[in-house]
């Protein structure tokens, strides 16, 4: 069965004990062989580790991120500059309409308040003057129209 | 490394550049972080390809959330935390060896870092060390993550918990899991041979 005190030794190795628990383990592993072996197991792993060496990023990998984040960034600065146009296109559109359908109100109510007998409408022209060359033509032409 | 440390006056120039939009400045960042974050998910995944998938993926999960990031974190500190969360999440079969009688699963095959070995390397045998890697690979990626922050890349507890997003309480606790875990490894791969 496991000493119950290994569970301290990895922060103990790291220096995260309090003091009273280090003086409490300092003890323990003077009387306790497996725990002491254990403790310099994880130091020589440690070393081991430290010692290990690190990798670099290869060759044009910096390139290659590059190459993917101005992809991105196209696609991010595209989104922007259709949405401008979106925006100005939709305004104008918008203004069209706006200034098309005030147009319209404004023709429709000039011509409801119109006086009758101006225009328009056909039944509204003046009666044709007489001793004039129509109220001359018009008699000649009731009087065929009798005969 | 000190990922907690204020960002220098020139980083956070670059940083606030490339949150503005500046392609170049981020390709400096790239250029200054690339081998830690490299390094990083080659010692979790084992794989150099799925290493250079994830740390690319690393870079642009970064450049997509610059625009959210706030100084108040080290830079670097944000990229580890990308980089083990991207690790945590690749789900591409790693190219393992396996141990006689263990499950296989998660077991990741380092390779060394260079065909020369250091005087150092040259103390210890080949044996242990290709134990000890056997025996991180043979961790979770979780409890790998801690092992390496805390043994490669010399960061505190504090700073750990902040990678990783979690308590202190909890790197305390995967740490011990993790050198236990790795010395009883060896000790069984050393009693095969």
């Amino acid at each position: 069965m496991a000493c119950p005190r290994v569970r301290y030794l990895s922060q103990y190795l790291d220096g995260a004990v309090s003091d009273k628990r280090r003086k409490s383990i300092d003890a323990h592993l003077a009387s306790c062989p497996k725990c002491a072996g254990i403790l310099e197991d994880m130091k020589r792993l440690g070393g081991m580790l430290k010692e290990s060496g690190r990798f670099s990023a290869p060759y044009g990998f910096d390139r290659r991120v590059m190459a993917r984040v101005e992809s991105l960034g196209r696609r991010r600065r595209g989104g922007f500059v259709p949405a401008f146009i979106w925006a100005v296109e939709f305004a104008v559109v918008l203004l069209v309409l706006v200034i098309g359908s005030a147009a319209g109100l404004i023709a429709v109510s000039a011509v409801r308040q119109e006086p009758r007998g101006l225009s328009w409408v056909l039944d509204v022209f003046d009666p044709v003057p007489p001793d004039s060359i129509g109220a001359i033509y018009l008699s000649a032409a009731e009087g065929s129209h009798e005969k | 490394m000190t990922s907690n440390a204020p960002e220098p006056a020139d980083e956070l120039g670059l940083l606030q550049r490339a949150q503005a939009g500046d392609d170049s400045a981020f390709e400096e960042i790239v250029l200054r972080h690339q081998d830690a974050v490299y390094n990083l998910c080659r010692r979790i995944l084992g794989d150099p390809h799925d290493a250079e998938d994830a740390a690319q993926e690393v870079f642009v999960k970064a450049y997509k959330a610059l625009p959210g990031f706030r100084p108040e974190a080290s830079l670097s500190t944000w990229l580890h935390r990308i980089a083990v969360n991207t690790c945590i999440d690749y789900r591409r079969r790693p190219v393992f060896e396996p141990i006689a009688g263990m499950p296989d699963e998660n077991v990741v095959h380092y390779e060394p870092v260079s065909e020369e070995p250091s005087p150092e390397r040259l103390a210890e045998s080949r044996q242990t060390a290709r134990a000890l890697w056997l025996a991180i690979g043979r961790l979770s990626v979780k409890l790998r993550a801690a092992i390496i922050l805390r043994e490669l890349y010399g960061l505190s507890y504090e700073e750990i918990a902040e990678t990783l997003d979690v308590s202190v309480g909890t790197v305390k606790s995967r740490l011990a899991r993790a050198r236990l875990e790795i010395i009883d490894t060896m000790k069984k791969i050393t009693e095969q041979n």
